[in-house]
């Protein structure tokens, strides 16, 4: 072992960083080679090598690098070059973070602790995103101070990642799971997106359309709407450059990455302060579709690779939103499915309703608002409606289907908008969904109060017949429910000599003949248990002990709950009648017909031997009074009673048909019955009769008297109104329904008798139809009927013949429906229908017109375009020419057959290497064009003006229309003209420029001659000789004119130079000042000036001055020197083709000027008079024309030489604002 | 600087003007000072230097080379140490668009150079009397009494 080895044992072991440390070359590493180092570091190293946990040690002023194996993983591709290295030359990217950390742990000693700290590390060749959990402490060497920092870290990264990512797929599967729609969900997964902007700086969820042509964005998480990152349509079967990558997932539905390249820029950043470099394009798709229903697209974490983990994440979202999709999707099936339905239950008569699984409505059919002029949504609407008596056994029937889950049916009042009771059938199903729970309640309310009110009115009738039924005869008592008898009348002690005691309970068997006590006992304890009313005659014994026969009556007395409370009895006295009927039977057994006799309840109590023999009873002992019915036809039965009931009531005689069973064949024949009313004491007790068999007669008309009954028992039972009549119009019959409604009986209306029923108005209408039916024809009229309250309610009454075997109308059957509710609502619809009818009419006429003008039009424009110099043509999506006018022929020398319907392509092969065919093509995308273009055309360079307008149908574009026309020499000469202009403009330019440099600068000298003479003149004056003098004054006499010539010059040229605006100028004012300043010339000619007040124009003020200024001093400077000067100014104002002028006349009495001349003097630099007699620039009168001109006026003199001179101004009130920069 | 003692500052590149105009200052009370500059710069680099002697008033000519007298003017009225020194546009020009432009500019006023000396002299003794109270009238006094002003050009 050499002395190496043995000072660098503390590095033994150690792994890869061990050996590394240990064959490194530290020579010029400020830390020393190995064997240097102090035994602080030495332990520390080792510990450090030796450890399973990433450590990292910071040594020395240099925070020289030293770690482990578990260590360098963490910094990936840094290792091993950092080993051994500075810390801030390793670790560039973090060391403003770390530097301040380690200075703080040297200085203080205070170790530090960061948990999940963010740092960006450049350890594969890219900045990541890496979160390290780690504590610095410090290390003290054997002097005591530090030397070190020790550093444990760890890696927290991935756990960070995982956990974000976990916390969005949760947020994405806790999304509201109840009733979301597609839309909905997309708009929750992009809030969901939204809160991880790390993985997800921004993203934008694109739905794909119904023909998988076109995606569009439906939600956007960190990107606002408007910020055009990703195209607003995506149109997938043509993909552009920046679509390819988008097409391509929805193509192959898989992921596609595709890199930014820079090419779309500010993007949303998310968490970052750096932009995204690649997006995702992740297709969203649900079972059994080949294509993705939606594409997430979204930019990706610019700190992180897209590995695979991250892949996993991006396709763990996808899925999520699958499922969410589809549990979407299938909420609005239902819900469509559940629209059907309402719209089916709008179109049912009844009112339909629908539950919540609770009973909370939640929705209910118009027809049920309608009816309870309720808003289904309101509360309680089922408590508001429900007529309280109803209430309880309604909810407790409710109640209890909802706790079994059976359908329920009860019956209602329910209250209309009238607040008018009607009944309802009430009826509840429940709706289960596949696991069979419950999940809605579906009901109807049914009117069915006409049938109910028929059945309460029946209910009414019995218990008057039972009041009826309560009369009291002769002898009576009263037993409890069991028959027990505990009170007789007083009549009843008086006949039979006996008292309660004797009587109560049965005690009443001992006054009974014991013939007939057995047969008595026997029939009333069946009548005590059936609680039948009975009628019995026997015998009873009288206190003489003589039996008389009476007649007895029981009646039983129900209470509320149904129970038999008490029966009441009479019994009247019969023994005469008794005796007589005995003789009666005598005669009667005789007779060959049957004979009869009903009691009140038209039980038979006689029967005589042939009637007994007939009915199969021929022993008469065996006879006790019973009903016919049972030997009676089942059929006839109902019939019967009826005519008994009348008969009874009115207690007249009787005829009637019906058919009893012969016992000896079995069969049943027909009868004809004869009643009459007998009375007992002018008391009414029954019926007396014979019957004689007419079955021979009746068999013939059996069958249809038959059909006809069972056809009028069916009708009965009709819920219309149903009548029948004779082939002659006599109605026969009527239902129960007609007399409930009418409120009449069968005689008011019988036969022609309805007519008082029919509304007057529709009486005509329906008597037409009557004959028109009778005729043979179906008998359909609508009219109105007048119900019981007065009210009329419209019916539609329909009629059916009714023939026989021969084809012959034996009957007519109709019925009469309550259209009213129809009616109104029809009534409604028609008079729709009728507007809508007219509005379409009208929108009809109107197009026809448009048609007419269209056509002409058509035909006009295709004669303007042939006319027309401009290339038109028009052309389909394909470019194929769809139109083109005679200029297009000649220009392509092609005939209108050869390019109508052909390709652009084929028509001038070699454009599509064209710009044309790119506007062409640019055009078709919606673009207007409009651009100028030379091209050769006939071996010359002609320029083209070219239109392209893309046309539409809609929002499809369906072609393109081009206009061309050759511009050439039309832009030869515009560019002509504008060399021209440019030229004018420049030279002008130059003159002006000229005149101002040229006036100005000639100043200058001019002052300083000026100046110096006057010098000389000041000072000299005394030494120079009176010639010199002489010559002086003209030296100043000629500058002080040169003076004036350029003043002249310079306001000459600026009026063409100044640009003022023009204002509104009052000319008494202008006059006002140019008087005020020529105050002192005034005075010295002693001038008279007569001003007649002058208008207000516009004008510049400045030279409207200068004008007058000039006229003014003008008409004082060519005054007689002899004379006093006058001078008179004139106004008038004129009106002349629209435009007002004012016409000033300044007129003087000087020297005047030769007439010739009046045109000449306005020139520039003219002078008329010697300049020695007379002051002058030459320029003021010409200065005075550029000024008239300027606002658009006119000038003149006048003048006859020596007798004055007339200037006369015409100027515009008005300036014609076009013309102002003339 | 004495109290009192009267200190005018002449811009002007035109040195005949500038003799002139210190003859007859000078004429007027040899006590008086008189600064000269040959173009806006100059002036303002001199006023810089004199920041313990400002002058009183300013008469300023239009076109200079270097720095224009608009220029100057300019500099002056945004300067808080002199925009309150009185200036007095002092050029050939009688145009009346300069005019507007120096009040606009905030000239004090506008003096077109007179045409004798005797007129330069008189020009000013109003100004040196006026220096310490109503400048601006007494020039207009003195414009409208020598028919300097423009009006009936």
């Amino acid at each position: 072992m050499n002395k190496e080895t043995i000072n660098l044992r503390y590095l033994t072991g150690g792994g890869i960083t061990g050996e590394m440390i240990r064959s490194k070359d530290w020579t010029d590493n400020p830390l020393g080679s190995p064997e240097t180092w102090p035994q602080s570091l030495r332990t520390i190293i080792s510990t450090c090598l030796n450890s399973k946990f990433p450590i990292l040690i910071f040594w020395g002023n240099h925070y020289t690098m030293l770690y482990n194996d578990a260590y360098f993983p963490l910094i990936g591709q840094k290792h091993p070059s950092a080993l051994g290295q500075s810390a801030g030359n390793v670790l560039p990217e973090i060391w403003d973070t770390i530097e301040p950390m380690l200075k703080g742990v040297y200085e203080s000693g205070e170790p530090t602790w960061s948990e999940n700290q963010l740092f960006f590390l450049d350890r594969s060749g890219y900045l990541e995103e890496c979160y390290f959990t780690f504590s610095y402490s410090p290390i003290y060497v054997e002097s005591g101070d530090i030397g070190g920092v020790f550093c444990a870290v760890t890696e927290t990264t991935q756990i960070l990642i995982k956990e974000r990512q976990n916390t969005t797929l949760q947020h994405l599967s806790n999304l509201k799971k109840v009733n979301n729609t597609t839309e909905d969900v997309f708009k929750e997964a992009a809030i969901a997106l939204e809160k991880n902007n790390k993985d997800f700086p921004f993203a934008i969820i694109y739905k794909i359309n119904d023909e998988n042509k076109l995606a569009q964005p439906i939600s956007y998480a960190g990107i606002e709407k408007n910020q055009n990152v990703f195209p607003k349509d995506i149109d997938l079967i043509k993909p552009v450059q920046g679509t390819y990558n988008f097409c391509k997932a929805f193509e192959t539905n898989t992921l596609v990455i595709s890199e930014n390249n820079g090419r779309r820029k500010n993007l949303p950043k998310g968490a970052w302060q750096k932009e995204a470099t690649h997006f995702i394009h992740i297709p969203i798709t649900y079972p059994g579709n080949d294509y993705p229903h939606a594409i997430l697209s979204s930019a990706l974490n610019p700190y992180r690779e897209f590995n695979q983990s991250y892949r996993d994440f991006a396709q763990s979202i996808a899925e999520q939103l699958s499922l969410e999709i589809n549990s979407a999707l299938l909420y609005e099936k239902e819900k469509k499915s559940e629209e059907k339905f309402r719209t089916l239950a709008e179109t049912l008569p009844q009112l339909v309703w629908i539950t919540d699984a609770e009973g909370k409505q939640e929705y209910a059919s118009k027809r049920w608002a309608e009816y309870t002029g309720l808003d289904p949504k309101d509360e309680n609407t089922f408590e508001r409606m429900v007529h309280p008596d109803d209430l309880v056994n309604l909810i407790f029937a409710r109640t209890k289907s909802l706790e079994t889950g059976a359908a329920y049916s009860a019956e209602a009042r329910l209250k209309n908008r009238k607040g008018e009771f009607r009944w309802h059938s009430v009826q509840g199903e429940p709706i289960r969904n596949s696991e069979n729970k419950i999940i809605k309640w579906i009901g109807a309310f049914n009117d069915i109060h006409e049938n109910r009110m028929f059945a309460s009115q029946m209910q009414e009738s019995e218990e008057k017949f039972r009041t009826l039924a309560d009369s009291i005869q002769n002898l009576a008592w009263m037993a409890d429910g069991s028959g027990y008898i505990f009170w007789y009348n007083q009549r009843w002690y008086d006949y039979t000599g006996t008292n309660l005691e004797e009587m109560k309970g049965w005690g009443w068997e001992k006054v009974h003949h014991p013939d007939h006590v057995n047969r008595v006992v026997e029939y009333v304890t069946a009548a005590w248990q059936t609680n039948v009313p009975f009628e019995l005659t026997f015998p009873l014994k009288g206190k003489d002990g003589i039996y008389r026969w009476f007649l007895t009556r029981g009646v039983p007395i129900v209470n509320d709950d149904g129970i038999v409370t008490r029966w009441i009895g009479t019994n009247t006295d019969i023994d005469e009648q008794k005796k007589a009927e005995e003789e009666f039977r005598n005669l009667a057994d005789n007779a060959p017909m049957w004979v009869w006799i009903a009691n009140k309840n038209a039980y038979v109590t006689y029967a005589n031997k042939e009637f007994l023999n007939f009915i199969g009873l021929g022993d008469p002992d065996q006879f006790t009074e019973q009903a016919w019915e049972k030997y009676m036809h089942p059929d006839d039965v109902k019939d019967t009673y009826k005519m008994f009931e009348t008969a009874f009531e009115k207690q007249q005689p009787y005829t009637m048909e019906c058919r009893f069973k012969n016992a000896k064949t079995e069969e049943f024949e027909w009868m004809l019955i004869k009643g009459v009313p007998r009375f007992a004491n002018t008391i009414f007790t029954g019926f007396i009769g014979t019957s004689i068999n007419i079955h021979q007669e009746k068999k013939q008309i059996q069958s249809l008297e038959e059909s006809t009954n069972k056809f009028k028992n069916l009708l009965e039972t009709l819920p219309q109104m149903t009548w029948t009549n004779f082939p002659n119009g006599e109605v026969n019959f009527y239902n129960q329904v007609w007399y409930n409604y009418t409120g009449l009986t069968f005689e008011q209306t019988k036969e022609w008798g309805w007519q008082s029923v029919v509304h007057p108005e529709d009486l005509i209408t329906t008597l037409k139809a009557c004959a028109k039916a009778l005729k043979g024809n179906l008998f359909i009229v609508e009219n109105r009927y007048k119900k019981h309250d007065g009210s009329y309610r419209w019916h539609l009454n329909r009629a059916l013949p009714i023939k026989n075997e021969d084809g012959e109308i034996v009957l007519w059957v109709g019925t009469a429906t309550d259209i009213q509710d129809q009616k109104e609502h029809s009534e409604n619809l028609k008079s729709q229908v009728f507007d809508r009818t007219r509005d379409l009419k009208n929108l009809n006429s109107e197009l026809e017109i448009k048609n007419a003008e269209l056509i002409n039009a058509e035909h006009f424009l295709e004669t303007v375009l042939n006319s027309s110099v401009e290339l038109v043509a028009s052309f389909d999506k394909d470019l194929n020419y769809t139109f083109i006018n005679k200029k297009v022929e000649e220009f392509l020398g092609k005939n209108r057959e050869e390019i109508i319907g052909k390709n652009v392509i084929d028509v001038s092969p070699g454009i599509e290497k064209t710009k044309q065919y790119d506007r062409l093509l640019r055009s078709l995308k919606g673009e207007n064009i409009h651009v100028q273009q030379k091209t050769a055309f006939a071996k010359k360079d002609i320029t083209l003006e070219t239109f392209l307008l893309p046309f539409k149908k809609g929002e499809e574009i369906e072609g393109v229309i081009t206009l061309q026309r050759d511009v050439t020499s039309f832009i030869n000469l515009t560019e002509n003209l504008k060399d021209t202009n440019a030229e004018l403009a420049r030279s002008n330019a130059d003159l002006q420029q000229f005149a101002h440099v040229a006036s100005h600068d000639l100043k200058e000298p001019l002052r300083k001659i000026k100046l110096y003479t006057s010098r000389i003149h000041e000072d000299y004056t005394s030494l120079l000789p009176e010639l010199a003098k002489e010559h002086m004054e003209k030296i100043t006499h000629a500058t002080t004119r040169m003076q004036m010539m350029i003043d002249g010059v310079l306001t000459y040229s600026s009026i063409t130079a100044s640009r003022e605006d023009f204002q509104s100028i009052n000319l008494n004012e202008v006059i006002k000042n140019v008087l005020s300043d020529l105050e002192i010339n005034i005075k010295e000619k002693d001038a008279k000036i007569n001003v007649s007040p002058l208008p207000t124009i516009e004008g510049v003020e400045i030279q409207l001055y200068q004008l007058f200024y000039n006229l003014i001093k003008n008409a004082l400077k060519f005054s007689k020197p002899d004379q006093v000067s006058l001078i008179n100014i004139v106004e008038e104002t004129i009106v002349q083709k629209k435009n007002t002028f004012t016409k000033i006349s300044i007129s003087d009495n000087g020297i005047g000027f030769d007439p010739q001349f009046a045109e000449k003097i306005f020139e520039t630099f003219v002078r008329l008079n010697s300049k020695d007699r007379y002051e002058g620039t030459g320029l003021g009168l010409s200065l005075c024309k550029k000024i008239i001109m300027r606002h658009h006026g006119k000038i003149e003199a006048v003048s006859v030489e020596g007798q004055g001179a007339t200037f006369i101004i015409s100027l515009p009130l008005i300036q014609n604002k076009t013309s102002v920069n003339l | 600087m004495s109290q009192g003692q009267k200190i005018f500052l002449l811009v002007d590149d035109d040195d005949e003007d500038r003799n002139l105009f210190y003859e007859a200052l000078q004429s007027i009370d040899s006590k008086f000072i008189c600064f000269m500059a040959e173009d806006g710069q100059q002036a303002l680099n001199l006023l810089a230097e004199k920041t313990h002697n400002l002058p009183n008033v300013i008469f300023l000519d239009i076109n200079m080379p270097v720095m224009s007298g608009w220029e100057c003017l300019k500099s002056l009225k945004t300067e808080p140490l002199y925009k309150n020194i009185p200036v007095i546009m002092y050029s050939t020009s009688s145009h009346k668009r300069d005019m507007e432009i120096a009040i606009e500019l905030g000239a004090l006023c506008f003096c077109v150079k007179p045409e004798n000396f005797k007129k330069i002299t008189q020009l000013l003794e109003v100004v040196s009397s006026h220096i310490s109270g109503n400048l601006h009238e007494g020039i207009k006094q003195f414009n409208k009494e020598y028919n300097c002003h423009f009006k009936g050009l």
